[in-house]
């Protein structure tokens, strides 16, 4: 359990990417957006994941016609998932303090 | 040796075990200058879920500022929080992101003193 609390947030934007990467985008049935599914109308997020998969198949201008910020969300999140990596292999523990001492 | 409940009493689970041993060989003088700043700098994981909760009402991404993830934030803030799944995936896990940042303060403190 304590290894999945560790790995749940990279784990879930990395697998929202892969799926948004997968879906096709000339394809408006189905929707991942939560605020669709309860019925609200207005969503700043709305084509985020058909601008994914646009941007996986190379359609740069179409994927920010889907929506403008599907370019920087792959790119943030992208950077955030590294990040996450990068910490699992930064010493945590107090090995700094030898430096310092030392 | 230090006590972490003695010095930072607000701090729970990984956190404490952290803190515990951060300040384990510190002098009481020391860790209390340490706690002193520490606490001043951490977020509370509590405070860090309830600003997550504005996302539901349409303001996502603060708390993502507050633990200095300022392209995360932005994302969030024009995106509903990735259309509220970013909030779901942050209130599921907001207490090890919290730890992660109250983490790294911890270690700049501490190779201060």
């Amino acid at each position: 359990m304590k290894l999945f609390k560790k790995h749940f947030e990279w784990l879930a934007f990395a697998g929202a990417l892969i799926l948004m990467a997968s879906i096709d985008p000339y394809s408006y049935k189905t929707s991942w957006c939560l605020f669709d599914l309860v019925g609200i109308e207005f969503c700043p997020g709305e084509g985020l994941g058909h601008s994914i998969a646009f941007l996986f198949r190379g359609e740069f201008t179409s994927s920010l016609n889907a929506n403008l910020m599907g370019p920087f969300a792959v790119v943030i999140l992208t950077g955030r998932i590294l990040s996450i990596w990068n910490s699992f292999f930064k010493n945590y523990n107090l090995d700094f303090l030898e430096n310092k001492n030392g | 040796m230090a006590n972490v409940l003695d010095y930072v009493p607000e701090a729970e689970g990984d956190e404490a075990l952290y803190i515990g041993k951060v300040i384990s060989d510190l002098t009481d003088e020391q860790a209390t200058r340490f706690a002193n700043v520490y606490r001043a700098r951490r977020k509370d994981p509590q405070t860090i879920m309830i600003v997550c909760l504005l996302g539901f009402l349409g303001l996502a991404g603060v708390h993502r500022f507050m633990l200095n993830q300022v392209g995360m934030g932005i994302l969030y803030f024009f995106t509903a929080g990735l259309c509220l799944i970013g909030v779901i995936v942050d209130l599921v896990n907001y207490k090890d992101l919290t730890f992660q940042y109250n983490r790294g303060i911890a270690q700049e403190i501490r190779s201060l003193i």
